[in-house]
């Protein structure tokens, strides 16, 4: 794992560099003592980010780093990468489809990527799931969940 | 602030006579032991999965459900672990020791009664302690001033990041990270904007749901999806659950002495159920006459734990009701709730919501007897659960981490936020970075920032006032025993590092 940690580390010192840096544009805003204003909690956490960075990279450059004791599985990382895709295709469609069309065809496809491969299981869960849970949100919470826009244009309601 | 019979009393009287409220707790403790029995899905997974469920609601509804998911979560992973000697709860890896064995004889039903007794007694003491004890706690906590809230914050960041993984450095730069994401959004005092980007979604901050569906949910959701097809499918089969009398009252001075033990641990912030069940375990096999049988399939092995992490549930809810300070993951989740309720956790709350602090008391004690009843009642049908298809049960709970992630704004930016940090998380767990830490720091870093400027500027800028002996001891106690924590863990880590190290080497030679 020491490239991982070297990585992680240098990226970090980065990151907390540009938090110190953005700090410092508004340090002199705001209406509290300068000192202690809104820019002296970041800075803390910025300086105390860089040293614990720096420590993790100098730990792993002396070979000092934990060992994985877990390792990713290929096939299933692609597996998550599909999954995730159809996650974020579902949700940039979600205004089009609406909740009730969108839901049971992201479980749909979503089980068939996971590897089920009964269709009275997959269209059973895929339809009664979303089913229940736009039940429980638009009657129970009372908590409108998306609308189809589509349906609204072409018939007035969705 | 003493204990008040007769607010207590009243609570009982409120609890009862609304049949919305005892649904509720029957909705939390059932679902909780569905989320138990899965593997892969935690009490934290389960409470941060159901805080959307308690938007549209008032807020003693969803409070008392989420404390039924706590409570249900903790016992349901005794059921996996006993069955597939899997724990569904990292705090029901004590319990398979003998759980599992004694299911391997045909006795896996046996094992459940057990638990389930064990956790409704251990359960039940710890809420009774809870209940008893908060209230003078509280009064402590009024006293507080900026520096030892400062000090408080300090002490349980340090206690989360000293127990939550083998590396101290990266449980720190965990917290760090959180403290970070706290500091998005206006600042508090000033109203200055800070890391916002002109970003109009990040004025009021990262919302806290979608990190947290983001963080427990959705990284779990991850792991499972990319862990598919590694685990085998299993067949349980129950045989008799209830229990002999004569087998519970065998096991009663190990079921109270270590729901004492739990109550003790759960309420040290940073520790948890997990730890408080394996203390339990030990000190029941030390002080046994038969401690070669432990590990064998013995129910003073299942009772020990069992009873402790339940009693760790009311434990760990003390210093989150009374001063704002989680003792664990569950209940950072749970005072999470409690801001979305807009509610200000800490002494203030519990000397100004009365109404809704002893309601939760009785609640937390009521949820104890309705795990008993439906865990006795439907632990066949859980065990069930435990040979569900994981394929689509993690379809169904990727699509409850998003909507859980849009309902509480109805921010399309949340959910992708929600599936950004769980990506985040997820490679996090493979590095050995603990999110604990990050959920942690999200809760307590307003409260550190606040409270360390206000200090200082009320002693112009003298940082010797959060040591200082005289005026603030409290502040120097949290200071003195989070550095302790911090110390000797560090000691601790080092040694079983070193010894890694080695192994590591020589497997290399």
């Amino acid at each position: 794992m020491r490239k991982a940690d070297i990585i992680t580390g240098i990226f970090l010192m980065v990151l907390a560099a540009g938090v110190m840096i953005e700090a410092g544009t508004y340090a002199h805003r705001g209406v509290q003592i300068e000192y202690f204003g809104p820019a002296f909690f970041p800075r803390i956490l910025a300086i105390a980010l860089i040293l614990c960075a720096g420590l993790l990279v100098i730990n792993a450059l002396r070979k000092q780093a934990l060992r994985r004791v877990e390792f990713i599985d290929r096939r299933g990382l692609g597996r998550l990468a599909l999954a995730i895709a159809v996650g974020i295709v579902y949700w940039l469609a979600i205004d089009y489809t609406g909740f009730l069309i969108g839901s049971p065809i992201f479980l749909f496809v979503l089980m068939t990527v996971l590897g089920a491969r009964s269709w009275l299981q997959r269209i059973a869960t895929s339809l009664a799931a979303p089913l229940a849970l736009w039940a429980i949100f638009e009657y129970f919470l009372v908590i409108s969940l998306p609308e189809s826009q589509v349906l609204y244009l072409l018939f007035g309601e969705s | 602030m003493e204990f008040d019979f007769q607010v207590f009393a009243h609570a009982w009287g409120t609890i009862l006579s609304q049949p919305m409220l005892i649904f509720f707790i029957f909705v939390g403790v059932t679902a909780g032991i569905m989320v138990g029995c899965l593997p892969g899905l935690t009490a934290t997974t389960g409470c941060a999965l159901l805080i959307p469920f308690t938007f549209g609601r008032p807020p003693l509804e969803g409070l008392l459900m989420l404390i039924g998911v706590f409570v249900g979560g903790i016992y349901g992973g005794s059921i996996s672990g006993i069955l597939i000697r899997t724990p569904g709860t990292p705090s029901a890896a004590a319990t398979l020791l003998d759980g599992f064995p004694l299911a391997q004889k045909g006795q896996g039903g046996r094992a459940i009664g057990m638990s389930t007794v064990a956790s409704f007694a251990g359960g039940t003491i710890g809420a009774l302690i809870m209940t008893f004890a908060s209230p003078t706690i509280a009064t402590f906590g009024l006293r507080f001033g900026p520096a030892e809230f400062f000090a408080l914050a300090l002490f349980g960041l340090s206690m989360i990041v000293a127990v939550s993984g083998v590396s101290l450095l990266k449980g720190i730069i965990a917290a760090l990270v959180g403290l970070m994401i706290t500091t998005i959004g206006y600042d508090p005092l000033s109203a200055v904007p800070r890391y916002t980007f002109g970003q109009m979604q990040l004025l009021s901050g990262l919302e806290f749901i979608p990190v947290l569906i983001g963080l427990f949910g959705i990284s779990q959701v991850f792991r499972n999806i990319e862990k598919m097809g590694i685990s085998e499918q299993v067949k349980t089969d129950l045989t008799r659950i209830l229990p002999k009398f004569r087998e519970i009252w065998a096991t009663k001075v190990i079921m109270l002495k270590s729901a004492l033990m739990g109550t003790f641990i759960g309420s040290i912030p940073g520790t948890g159920c997990d730890i408080a069940a394996f203390s339990a375990y030990a000190e029941a096999k030390r002080s046994s006459k038969h401690p070669e049988k432990f590990g064998t399939g013995i129910l003073e092995g299942i009772a020990a734990p069992e009873a402790a992490n339940n009693a760790a549930v009311g434990g760990a809810m003390i210093p989150m009701l009374t001063l704002g300070i989680p003792g664990d993951a569950v209940t950072a989740v749970l005072l999470g709730a409690l801001t979305v309720h807009n509610f200000q956790p800490g002494p203030i709350f519990f000397r100004e919501n009365l109404d809704i602090v002893y309601p939760l008391f009785a609640g937390m004690i009521l949820a104890q007897a309705i795990l008993l009843v439906v865990g006795l009642s439907c632990a066949r049908y859980f065990a069930r659960l435990v040979t569900l298809d994981p394929r689509m049960f993690t379809a169904v709970i990727f699509l409850l981490c998003i909507i859980g992630s849009y309902a509480m704004r109805f921010s399309s930016f949340d959910v992708f936020l929600s599936l950004g940090i769980g990506a985040v998380a997820y490679f996090m767990e493979y590095y050995r970075f603990p999110t604990s830490p990050i959920l942690l720091a999200l809760i307590l870093g307003p409260l550190a920032e606040q409270n360390l400027r206000r200090a200082l500027q009320i002693s112009h800028g003298n940082a010797l006032v959060f040591i200082d002996p005289v005026n603030h001891p409290i502040a120097l106690i949290f200071i003195v025993v989070a550095m302790a924590a911090l110390v000797s863990m560090y000691l601790r880590m080092r040694k079983s590092r070193l010894a890694e190290l080695v192994r590591e080497r020589e497997t290399q030679n």
